[in-house]
């Protein structure tokens, strides 16, 4: 993870926003889009639309999150239901395509076995990971990313080097921000949620 | 860690022992197979903007205006000034409406045995407004375009700006029915 800005910063819970959602707040809505707009977009595309098909499925999963919203039980499991109306909409997406008279020059570039559960909730996890790891300080958060998290494997030099510290200090750095970090992967709602 | 993770028990496990600080991280981090391929793309902007505007928009204070559009041109049927007559069933088709100044075009193209349509509203600049065709709903792109591509033309659409909704008449799309409807006229 190379950018940390932009990342979702709210400290609200999916419970929290979903009782100011139905109240009407729109910024509380904002909020729940912003965190989750990667999930959904990951599910859509991953199946291998078009940009104007995921566009079609992106859109049409909100819309139907929207709508549906007075019907939703438990505010909590609110990203397994993005991810299964992300994969119908993709599939109904996907039938639409195939209806295409071109279609057959693409059918070779879809997996045969599109969206796999597996996949899903290796989404769903990796989503509720970032979410944990923006709440971390920045500091904290730029050691962990540059330690498990970025593209390029940086050695323990690097890592120091790249972030300003000692290499003496940069192992007691990263026990106490692995702490901070179970701290709130332990203590944090969405996790407490989800359990 | 990562490289160890992936590794078989007996490595992990010599190294765990020895390792106190690898052995926290390791408990940690263990759970997640997703480490190391963060974070999930984001869509565009636009995208994002789009949909967080749909609280906004499905919000919409009640319906308290309906309007009845009427049909001002139309490229299969009417034509454009006296002389000149229409052109007749191509695969492309423009047609035009309008309800107390609110004016809406649509232009539908034939597209890979589909059609690609078009749509644009002028006289509600700055509200906020949707577009229906069957059980889609369609909202303006960044440019104020409604675009979309069906198997099917559009019979039925109606258009929602704030508290009006306006009915569009219901549109033919062949040979016969367009002439029923001269005919009718």
């Amino acid at each position: 993870m190379k950018k940390s800005e932009g990342r979702p910063t709210d400290t609200r819970t999916d419970s929290d926003l979903w009782v100011e959602i139905l109240a009407g707040d729109n910024d509380a809505w904002r909020v729940l889009v912003t965190r989750y707009a990667s999930l959904v977009y990951s599910v859509c595309t991953h199946i291998g639309l078009s940009q104007a098909d995921s566009a079609d499925c992106f859109q049409q999963t909100w819309l139907l999150l929207f709508r549906n919203r007075k019907r939703i039980k438990d505010a909590s499991r609110i990203s397994s239901w993005l991810i299964t109306t992300a994969k119908r909409e993709a599939l109904r997406q996907l039938r639409k395509a195939e209806r295409n008279p071109n279609w057959g020059e693409y059918a070779g570039l879809v997996d045969p076995d599109p969206l796999p559960d597996a996949r899903l909730m290796q989404l769903e996890r990796q989503k509720h990971l970032e979410i944990s790891l923006s709440q971390l300080d920045p500091a904290c958060r730029r050691l962990l990313e540059a330690f498990f998290f970025c593209d390029d494997k940086k050695s323990y030099q690097e890592i120091a080097r790249a972030l300003g510290y000692s290499q003496n200090t940069l192992g007691p750095k990263r026990r106490r921000c692995l702490e901070k970090f179970k701290k709130i992967l332990i203590h944090d709602k969405h996790w407490d949620e989800r359990k | 860690m990562i490289a160890l993770a992936k590794k078989g028990q007996n490595v992990r496990h010599e190294h765990l022992s020895n390792c106190e600080d690898c052995r926290r991280a390791f408990e940690l981090l263990a759970a997640f197979d997703v480490v190391g391929e963060l974070p999930l793309p984001e869509p565009p902007l636009s995208w994002i903007k789009k949909a967080a505007d749909i609280s906004r928009r499905g919000r919409q204070i009640p319906i308290k205006n309906r309007l009845q559009a009427k049909l001002i041109y139309d490229s299969w049927v009417l034509p454009r000034s006296v002389g000149v007559r229409g052109a007749g069933i191509t695969d492309h088709r423009r047609i035009e409406f309008d309800a107390e100044g609110i004016h809406l075009s649509l232009r539908a193209e034939r597209n890979n045995g589909g059609w690609a349509l078009i749509a644009q509203v002028e006289g509600a600049e700055g509200e906020v407004a949707e577009l229906k065709c069957g059980r889609q709903t369609h909202c303006p792109d960044d440019e104020g375009l409604f675009q979309w591509v069906s198997k099917r033309p559009p019979r039925k659409i109606t258009l929602r700006i704030n508290d009006k909704l306006i009915e569009l008449p219901e549109l033919k799309w062949t040979k016969q029915s367009l002439k029923k409807k001269q005919n009718d006229s």
